[in-house]
């Protein structure tokens, strides 16, 4: 922030107010480019990123044809094809899927809701460069041939350390953990910014269909990830340290991880889904020129969709030994699924049919979505009945199933969006020719592989066998799907053609060439880094249809912001249900602190995949520091009063407002938390009820003494930052920093009380599963505990210096927040740790 | 600071009654595999489990039922995203009883800890 005070702003002409705007959020040139958070810049290079990925994926899928074309082909060795597999499903989910809609999300939505950028563009730098080195882990591996080779699912046993003694199970682990750090960071960004950061008008029902897809996907991300983050950090512990939660002979259980891995896995799949489909809900009513049918509807569906698929995950498992009655809920939950996505396909048709479709590439490419994605719904039926999943379980049949899904429901829309929003990226417009060609040779190659693949499954071929014998039958259709393979892979590399040749070559196109309606067309293309010259008030979904000369006055100034001051990249922050402005925000520029925290976490990551735990310490400790540092600068420095925002408004600076979007940061953080400490009770719990050698051979010692140093910890700290909190308003900055001090040094003693129960009264955590979970347990409370006196110093801090006030005060809202989860959180781990011990 | 929630708190009132569904499925999921597990419950004799899972599902389904009458009748709002609320929170409350009603056909058909 280059200014403190808010100034006065200078009336400018529209090519002023460009230049303006484009000195103020441009992204610095040469080196400089490392520090940018602009929403457009990190977003293109999410997308870009993700398409690489998508390539290196699609050539390892172009090694399984070649090894699977024919019977007992020695392409391939068992080994490298274990890490082929491998490799081809967790690149093309965890590298390509997810973050191509990060990239999406992370570009579009701020423009389609006609706002200048998201609410944390910092917090989306950062997860670009953890998605980068995270990914990157995972493919300097493979070129090493230490690639992961357990199946891009990991199950245990076969991922653990007996059955798989080498690093690769562990750069799974790793390298997929760092790219699920920027999933949620994504998450919690795109919550806040869709509650929060639109532009004026924009209540809930007027906002774009994207939008509301993008929003219901973030909620999925946030509640679906950190059960594999959970996860994946049991296994890690489990193969670093022995500590055996998933060894049946110890008390732990294989299930655990299955369940762990598809409450995460099973809503991947509409998270990958919806997305695309909000794209079609897009494109369709533009190039049929009727509005979308039943827009309420789908909202409603999607929200079902986004609900009920987490009650499938188990759908996976069928084929464990789980009771059938408990299988029939989630087959039940599985076919109830159906309905949202049927809700949304009719209303699709319906829009279809009362318009007049222009067949363009995006439409055609909405064809080949809608019959691939009908028959991967359809097979996901069959294999929702359970005696039919019996049958078809692990074999190629499921491999098609996924494939008509994914494909279906996320490429081919994506295809569909990407020939939708070309002209948006770069400013020009592509020539059908290619393109149609391309999109010819995709549906004719995707279905001549897949389809047949039905039966190859159906004949009793298992997925993941590296070769055949001549005598089952398989090789005719194999063959086939292999070449069909080829001419598939031909089709994505003429679309990639296709693509920079319309950047490169492209004939340059006028704004809003398909004559769309939502606001990301009314600015101009390429769109500048500011996106909008001003923020408009919005009246309807389809602002630019209501009033085409919109986006003429919103360059000149005639919306909210439109005159530059102080040096500030401002936003406009607004009431989340019905979207009358509230708030400016002022957003941070250029800083390479996400790049630093990044490149820690990376060393915290590296290092332990390299058991060098001495250098994971220091690096976490890099991390507190360059997230310390990250957060300095926010806010102000001086208390101000409300500013002017165009058409006659004002409204507070967002470090003066009672609920900026730091506070909804915060609350979306402390949820996805919530998630991964509820997975963590309930792994507790399931290996207590249904893994084999319960109850424990030994329990932690009965002993009051640890426990109520906790509970003096939470009670201190709670109470005191309350104390804190009342100072502060008050005025009294001086007993409002010794109540911090005292909130800081409850936190520490939490830590110490927790990290005492492992130290001193639990059985060894190699022992048993007990003994494993409770020093997980403790670790976390203890965890918690640091950081509640991190968050109490940096505060501490922060009022020292003068960045905060009686009115400048988000940290203590923060702080308690924290507190208040701390102590949810603490008192059920305290029941979890010792009431055993005292029921017994 | 109420107040600053009170919008946030209608937001979550749209998804109350699937809120409910995922009780009932975690609930019976959890109970039955509980019940199987620890030898409370067999095949052979299967009628208690049957009914404890039978009222739990049908409280749930009760409670559901109540939700959305409850969303129902909650007053008109006299504004444009106040209607949309509604109209939308009355339609997933729907949709989620609905759910929950679904979720109890297993019950009748399907062994327990078979």
């Amino acid at each position: 922030m280059s200014d403190q005070t808010p100034g006065v702003a200078q009336p400018l002409t529209a090519i002023g107010r460009h230049k303006a705007l484009e000195r103020l959020w441009g992204t610095p040139p040469g080196w400089g480019a490392l520090s940018a958070v602009n929403h457009s810049t990190v977003g293109r290079r999410f997308i870009i990123t993700s398409f690489v990925f998508f390539l290196i994926g699609g050539v390892l899928a172009m090694l399984i044809r070649a090894q699977l074309a024919g019977p007992e082909t020695d392409f391939l060795s068992a080994a490298a094809y274990a890490q082929v597999f491998t490799m081809h499903g967790t690149v093309m989910m965890f590298l390509f899927a997810i973050p191509a809609i990060e990239g999406l999300a992370l570009y579009m939505l701020p423009k389609l809701m006609g706002a200048r950028d998201l609410a944390f563009p910092r917090l989306s730098a950062f997860g670009y460069w953890c998605y980068l080195f995270g990914g990157s882990i995972l493919i300097l591996a493979l070129l090493a041939g230490a690639a992961p080779d357990s199946g891009w699912f990991m199950y245990t046993p076969l991922s653990s350390k007996p059955y798989s003694p080498g690093i690769n199970s562990d750069v799974w682990l790793i390298g997929v953990t760092f790219v699920e750090v920027s999933a949620v960071c994504a998450a919690v960004e795109f919550m806040t910014t869709v509650l929060k950061i639109r532009t004026g008008g924009m209540a809930l029902h007027r906002m774009p269909i994207m939008v509301w897809y993008l929003w219901v996907t973030a909620a999925m991300m946030l509640f679906g990830f950190p059960p594999l983050i959970l996860g994946s950090v049991l296994l890690e512990l489990e193969r670093a340290f022995d500590w055996p939660f998933f060894d049946p002979a110890r008390g732990g259980s294989p299930l655990l991880w299955q369940h762990l891995f598809w409450l995460f896995g099973h809503p991947e799949v509409y998270i990958i889904f919806l997305p695309g489909a909000g794209i079609i809900s897009t494109i369709l009513p533009v190039f049929t020129g009727q509005k979308l049918v039943g827009y309420a509807w789908i909202v409603v569906a999607l929200i079902a969709l986004g609900f009920i698929s987490f009650g499938i995950w188990a759908h996976h498992m069928f084929a464990t030994g789980i009771p059938h009655l408990s299988l029939a809920f989630f087959s039940a939950a599985s076919t109830l699924v159906v309905i949202p996505t049927a809700v949304q396909i009719f209303a699709w048709l319906a829009t279809l049919l009362s318009g007049k479709p222009r067949i363009t590439l995006s439409m055609l490419y909405f064809y080949g979505f809608l019959s691939t994605f009908v028959i991967g719904g359809l097979s996901g039926v069959m294999v929702a009945v359970v005696p039919f999943d019996w049958q078809a379980h692990d074999t190629h049949f499921i491999v098609a199933h996924l494939h008509y899904v994914l494909m279906g429901g996320f490429v081919f829309p994506v295809l569909a969006g990407i020939y939708y929003w070309l002209p948006h990226f770069t400013g020009r417009k592509h020539l059908e020719g290619l393109g149609r060609t391309a999109f010819a040779l995709i549906m004719i190659g995707f279905n001549t592989a897949f389809l047949p693949m039905h039966l190859t499954g159906l004949l009793g071929m298992p997925r993941r066998v590296f070769t055949y014998g001549g005598e089952m039958g398989w090789d005719l259709l194999n063959l086939i799907s292999s070449i069909a393979g080829f001419i598939l892979a031909i089709g994505f590399a003429l679309v990639v053609v296709d693509i920079i040749q319309v950047a490169r070559f492209g004939r340059r196109t006028r704004r809003n060439p398909w004559g769309a309606g939502t606001l990301e067309w009314g600015m101009p293309t390429p769109s500048p880094a500011y996106n909008i010259g001003s923020q408009p008030h919005v009246s309807s979904r389809d602002p630019l249809e209501d009033d085409p000369g919109l986006p003429a006055a919103l360059a000149r100034g005639e919306g909210y912001l439109g005159q530059p001051r102080s040096g500030w990249r401002e936003t406009l922050s607004v009431h989340m249900l019905s979207g009358e402005p509230e708030q400016v925000v002022l957003l941070p520029g250029p800083t390479l602190m996400p790049l630093w925290t990044a490149l820690a976490t990376g060393l915290f990551f590296v290092s332990f995949l390299f058991k060098l735990y001495p250098l994971s310490a220091v690096a976490f400790i890099l991390i507190v520091i360059c997230v310390w540092r990250w957060m300095w600068n926010s806010g102000l420095r001086a208390d101000a009063g409300p500013v002017e925002i165009g058409l006659g408004r004002t409204a507070p600076l967002h470090p003066t407002a009672a609920d900026p979007p730091t506070l909804w940061g915060m609350i979306f953080t402390l949820m996805a938390n919530g998630v991964f400490f509820g997975a963590l009770v309930f792994g507790y719990l399931f290996l207590w009820v249904v893994a084999p050698n319960w109850p424990p051979p030994a329990l932690l010692a009965r002993e009051p003494v640890t426990p109520l140093i906790v509970l003096a910890g939470l009670a201190t700290g709670l109470s005191s930052v309350w104390r804190a909190t009342r100072a502060n308003a008050q005025g009294r900055a001086g007993d409002s920093r010794v109540w911090l001090m005292v909130s800081a040094g409850a936190g520490a003693v939490i830590a110490g009380g927790a990290l005492a129960v492992p130290t001193f009264t639990a059985p060894p955590p190699g022992s048993h599963a007990y003994g494993a979970a409770v020093t997980f347990i403790s670790g976390y409370l203890a965890f918690h505990g640091l950081i509640a006196a991190i968050l109490a110093a940096y505060a501490w801090a922060r009022s020292r210096d003068g960045w905060i006030s009686a009115q400048r005060a988000v940290e203590f809202s923060a702080l308690r927040l924290w507190w208040l989860y701390l102590a949810v959180a603490g008192l059920i781990s305290l029941a979890l740790l010792h009431g055993p011990a005292w029921l017994t | 600071m109420k107040s600053l929630f009170r919008p946030f708190g209608e937001l979550l009132a749209l998804v109350g009654a699937l809120v409910i569904w995922s009780f009932a499925f975690v609930g019976l999921y959890g109970v039955h595999g509980t019940a199987c597990a620890s030898g409370w419950a067999s095949p052979a004799d299967p009628w208690p489990l049957r009914m404890v899972l039978i009222f739990l599902w049908l409280g749930m389904s009760v409670l559901s039922g109540l939700y959305v009458l409850a969303m129902w009748r909650r007053g008109r709002s006299d504004t444009e995203p106040g209607h949309f609320l509604r109209y939308a929170t009355v339609a997933v409350a729907a949709v989620g009883a609905v759910a929950t009603a679904w979720l109890g056909a297993p019950l009748f058909l399907v062994r327990v800890c078979a």
